[in-house]
Parts: structure tokens; sequence; C-alpha cells
């Protein structure tokens, strides 16, 4: 009798123990990469030391892997270098963000087939015949946890991701929430549910009130550096800053298949002491890559002051914006001069490194002509250039030759422009920052990098000459 | 678009980040533009955030110069 008990004493703490078996999930997560490569040496460290504790440890990207980096940008396929990357690192899973879409629709599919991990969000819909082929969810299996990993991009006013309209064509969005909702039923059948949102952190906050049965929602987007993460409805909220400065190890733990417990921390990836010397060496590959090298049009004759290369700046993104008229800030154009001869990928990314947007406004001729003054005074005193079909007047006042006392707008053939008159101007981001003059139309994010219109200009354009060509005339008048 | 820098309405492109903001914002204070480096930017929650952190209609953000 005493034997049966005690071998139902045992049998009844091994079923005991079982059940209160913890078990720990772990996910590291990076958001808004933005193709910061020169971090992806020490992001790999992390991982390799974090595997070491827990071969399953899962990977994931919460989008915008792509566009800020002309390494990976500009590479032939474009964003090839951040998947090779994040390939050797062993990613589990990204979703989409609004920079995906830069590679447009081919370059879009083509990343997902060279990528070995899956691309999942929800809310994206994209026409068969793209072969763009993003599923909407991804479940883990972890000891016998299934985790359910739901994915979702933002989309701005117009329904949109924030990319050139051109990007996504024949895809359809659906609104975040509706999507999120229709998959209520991924909830029920998984143990621990992930949101892998490219959505930013206050729709976050929003998504944890509508949707609380989410253990943690991994975000992107807004760049918020949050500390470790936050809980909001009881949904752990992760995000950091851009270009890979921090990840976040989330620790899920669960029990009877429940998350019991949860708790996120950052770890500071540039400044890691460590680094794999296999990533290293790759993306020393990608950064030494030919591409850079491509010649893509050739100038008849060298370029020698700023004035001229910033006139042909002008040119490209006035052309490519097909506007009236454009502007650029003198400290914009980075190089003093320029040899003719071929020009090169890589010499328009010496000329215009900054990775500035182009923006476009509807401007009268007053608010032009207010704006130049409005820049030479935020800009150090200096006058900004113009396309080749605006030449400027400059008269400097006498007493104090810092100040413009007068300032005449011509176009090409000599007229003055018309102060009422709306043109359409382009110009960079910078430029349009730093004009504090009042004016009507704020502009648009064209959607589009200054420094790719100059490629687009020249690879049409093929032959160029600027030798002597100048936009402004700048005299000191007469008492 | 309309945001607030510092309770500060500024204005600025559909599409702008949070450095375009900020720049607005120092030019209409009298300030250096190319200061923008010099500051944090926070969020209405007092998150840190990048500066090409994407902005929308009425947002507010917050500077403060660099430690």
């Amino acid at each position: 009798m005493r034997r049966i008990f005690f071998s139902v004493l045992l049998v009844f703490a091994f079923i005991q123990a079982q059940a209160a078996e913890r078990k720990e999930i772990h996910i590291l997560s990076v958001n808004d990469v933005h193709a910061k490569v020169e971090n992806f040496p020490q992001l790999a460290a992390i991982v390799d030391s974090l595997r070491a504790i827990d071969p399953q440890l899962l990977v994931m990207s919460a989008g915008d892997n792509r566009t800020g980096n002309p390494v990976n940008d500009q590479y032939e396929p474009a964003a090839y270098p951040m998947v090779a990357l994040m390939n050797i690192i062993g990613f589990d899973c990204s979703t989409f963000g609004n920079h995906e879409f830069d590679s447009r629709q081919a370059g879009l599919a083509k990343v997902i087939s060279l990528s070995n991990f899956p691309h999942v969000c929800a809310n994206v819909h994209p026409d068969p015949s793209l072969g763009i082929h993003n599923m909407p969810y991804v479940i883990f299996n972890i000891d016998g946890i299934s985790i359910g990993v739901l994915g979702v991009v933002q989309l701005g006013t117009r329904g949109l991701p924030d990319t050139h309209p051109d990007n996504v064509k024949s895809i359809r969005f659906s609104p975040v929430a509706e999507t999120i909702k229709e998959y209520e039923w991924l909830a029920k059948k998984c143990d621990v549910n992930i949101l892998l949102s490219h959505i930013g952190y206050e729709d976050d906050v929003k998504i944890s009130a509508q949707f609380p049965y989410y253990d943690l929602i991994i975000g992107g987007h807004t760049h918020t550096q949050l500390k470790g993460g936050e809980v909001h409805n009881g949904v752990l909220i992760t995000q950091n800053v851009n270009k890979l400065e921090r990840v976040t190890l989330t620790t899920l733990i669960v029990e009877d298949g429940k998350v019991v417990g949860k708790e996120a921390k950052n770890i500071e990836v540039a400044d890691y002491p460590a680094k794999n010397k296999v990533v290293e060496e790759l993306v020393r590959y990608f950064s030494e890559n030919e591409v850079f090298k491509r010649v893509i049009a050739h100038a008849d004759n060298a370029f020698v002051n700023t004035e001229e290369l910033g006139v042909f700046m002008c040119d490209a993104i006035r052309s490519e914006g097909d506007a009236d008229f454009s502007v650029w800030n003198v400290g914009g154009v980075r190089l003093d001069s320029l040899e003719g001869g071929d020009m090169t990928v890589n010499t328009v990314l010496q000329l215009d490194p900054f990775g500035n947007k182009c923006v476009e406004l509807k401007m009268t001729g007053a608010e032009l002509h207010d704006m130049m003054l409005s820049i030479y005074k935020n800009d150090d005193k200096r006058f900004p250039y113009t396309s080749s079909n605006i030449r400027s007047t400059v008269y400097l006042d006498p007493v104090d030759s810092s100040k413009i006392q007068r300032l005449e707008l011509r176009d090409a053939n000599g007229k003055l422009l018309k102060k009422s008159k709306v043109y359409k101007v382009v110009a960079n981001n910078y430029v349009t920052s730093i004009n504090d003059a009042p004016h009507n139309d704020a502009g648009v994010d064209m959607n589009r990098l200054t420094s790719d219109m100059i490629i687009s200009f020249l690879e049409k354009t093929k032959k160029i000459d600027y030798k002597g060509v100048t936009c402004q005339r700048i005299f000191k008048a007469q008492r | 678009m309309k945001v607030f820098v510092n309770e500060k309405e500024v204005s600025v492109f559909a599409g702008a980040c949070a450095k375009d903001a900020v720049r607005q914002f120092l030019c209409q204070c009298g300030e250096d533009a190319g200061a923008l480096s010099a500051f944090v930017i926070y969020d209405s929650y007092g998150h840190e955030i990048g500066e090409d952190s994407p902005l929308r209609e009425n947002q507010s953000i917050r500077i403060e110069k660099a430690k």
C-alpha cells in the first residue's frame, strides 16, 4: 500500500514538474537599419554570442532594411548587400518597411527571392504577376511552443506606404487595424503572439489597446528609442532609433502555453567589442564594389568652380522633376571642381553625398525671390545656385556688403520673373528647411533622392558641358 | 504640413523628417541651422527619436542641447 502511495506521489510530482516547466523564448530585433552595413560585423558577433547561449534565438527585422547607403542601394541587384548580410547572420523573418518599396516592384521581388528568410506583411497584396512573395504571417515552433508572427506596414494619407507612388503600382494595401482583426484566429492558434510592425510607435500603442492579446509588438518606422521596451495594455512594445545603433533582446517566459513574463533590453551595436570577421570581410567586399565606377556620362569640359557644378546639379533635378526652376545651396555642392571626362556613379555620390530628398513646391515669383534671400541669410551668406534658366543679379549693400540690397531674378529671355505667377520649383530638403520666408505651399517630398535624380539625368543625357555656365552676378550697389 | 517644435509651430513639406522641422525651427529662432547635430530630438512622449524620423501633421517634437 505504501509502495502504491509513493508511486502515485512520484507520478504526481512528475506531472506537476512538467506542468510548471518554464521556457524562455529569446528574440533579437532590429528596425530601420537603412543599410548601415558598417555595423553588421558587430551585429553578427552579438547574434553569435546569444546563439551560443540559446541556439533557438529568433532574429527579426521590423523593416526599412534598405535606403540610406549607396553601397547597398546602388548595388546590382539593388539592396542585395543587406540581403546577403541578413542571410549570413541568419535572420528568421522581416516585415516590409515603406522603404522596402524603394526597390520598386521587380527589385522587391528579387530581394525576397534572394532572402533566406520570409518577409511577413499581412496588409500588402501584390498582383501575382509581380512575383512578390510576401507571407502574411509565419509560425515558429520552439520546443513545442508555437510563436505566431504577423507583419504590417504603415500606410500614409493616400492609403499607400511612404514611397513614390510608381513603386507600388499593382499592389493593394489594406488598413492595418482591419488586417490585424482578420488574423485574430492566429492569436488563438499560437501560444505566443508577436506583431512585427512598421507603423510607428504611436500606432503601436493604439494597436496594443485594440488587440491586447499580443505579447509583443516589435516596432519600427518612427525611429523611437525605447529603453528596452514599454508595456501598454499588457503588450510589450519595442523600437530603436535607426541605423543599427542598438538592437533589442526580448525574453518571453512561457509556462503552460502562455506568456507569464516578458522583458526587453537594449544592446549597443556600434561600440560592441567584438566583430564577426567573415561578415567584416563581406562588408568590405560590398563597400569596394565596382558598381560605383560605372561610367554614366561624359563631361566634355572640366567644371572649374562650384557654380558650374551647382548649375549642373540644379539642371539635373529640374529636368528629372519636370520643374520650371530649381535651387541648390552652395554648401550642398561638395566638390570645388571636377575634371572633364568620364562621370561615374561615384562622381555623383561625391558631389551629392547627403542622401537628400527632392522636394517640389509651387511658388510665386515673389516667394521664390524671398526664398533666395532667406537661403542667403541662413546659409552663411552664400547665395544659392539655380538652374541655368534663371539669372540672379544680386546687389550688395554698399555699406555692409554682407547684406543684399536688391535681388533681380530673370528668366532665360532676360525678363524679370512675374511676382504673382506660380512656378513649379524643386530643391533638396535642406534648402526647403532653411527657407523661413513666408510661402503658401510648404511642398511635398517627391520620394526621390537628388543623387538618384542626377544619376538618372546623366544616364539619359550622356554628354554635358558646363564650361563658363553661370547663374548669378553679384555686384556691390552704388551708394 | 504643420508640426510643432518646442511648442512653436513650423511649416514643413509633406513627407518631412524631424531634422527638416528642427532646421526650420532653428532658422526661425535666428539660430544656425547647421547646428542640428548639437541637439537631441524627442517625441511628445519623451522618447529620443532619430533625425530621420518621419513626421505627421500636427506632431510635436522637442529638442534639447546634447550633453
